[in-house]
């Protein structure tokens, strides 16, 4: 192996951020679904919570394609994920305003 | 009028895609795009840290005897959140921009304003809790 094509852990670093992102997400979720398990939830607040839930599985489905690129050899850039990922985390937000509710 | 609209469509394509946007420029090594890539994801899980605090508060704080503390301070967090994650593809795609063209890395001043914020805004808290007593 020469030392110009010697990818290191570059890749395999990369790989397990995108996991801890996932992992991170997957926290926030469980309190909004924790919510749920309460009595009475108002009808916001499922809303809110069900929202949050499809922002998380459009997060994990992206972290989940970056993964299977990034095994593969000769690693390429990100593309147009960052910011899939981007505008996911800004819904996520935006559907937890509803949990107030 | 028209040149910052025209900066802000190069800055909107910028985020599809920093590297199809440059003709000029060359690749850079790919292991600086992973490391810029890990910074982007790493203000990503700041921002959604941000967004699970706004989330709890929302979920589990039943309302509080200031009116208003408790939706204020969940929707702070959850703006907060979401610029964090909206400017951290920003920023993504300028280092991976000047990564391509040889510029220094572009600076910022919002790390430096987030903490500010962050301290301020838990001194706010602290004070408003403190004073008017806890409910």
């Amino acid at each position: 192996m020469t030392t110009e094509h010697d990818a290191g852990l570059a890749a395999e670093r990369t790989r397990l951020s995108w996991r801890r992102t996932s992992l991170t997400a997957t926290g926030v979720l469980a309190i909004g679904v924790f919510r749920l398990l309460l009595p009475h939830p108002s009808g916001p607040t499922v809303a809110g919570v069900v929202l949050f839930a499809l922002c998380w599985l459009g997060l994990v489905i992206a972290a989940q394609r970056r993964i299977s690129s990034l095994s593969t050899a000769g690693p390429r850039t990100a593309g147009r994920i960052p910011l899939i990922l981007a505008l996911l985390v800004t819904a996520g937000a935006a559907a937890s305003l509803l949990v107030l509710g | 009028m028209a040149p910052t609209l025209q900066r802000i469509q190069t800055v909107v394509r910028q985020w599809f895609d920093p590297n199809e946007m440059d003709e000029g420029g060359h690749q850079p090594d790919y292991r600086f795009s992973l490391a810029n890539e890990r910074t982007f994801l790493a203000w990503i899980r700041t921002g959604l840290a941000l967004i699970g605090g706004g989330l709890a508060i929302a979920a589990f704080v039943s309302p509080l005897r200031l009116p208003y503390l408790r939706e204020g301070t969940s929707i702070a967090l959850l703006v907060l959140g979401a610029a964090i994650a909206l400017r951290a593809v920003d920023h993504w795609a300028r280092c991976e921009r000047a990564m391509r063209v040889g510029a220094p890395l572009p600076r910022s001043r919002f790390p430096a304003f987030l903490a500010l914020t962050i301290a301020a805004g838990a001194i706010i808290l602290a004070v408003l809790i403190l004073t008017s007593g806890l409910s």
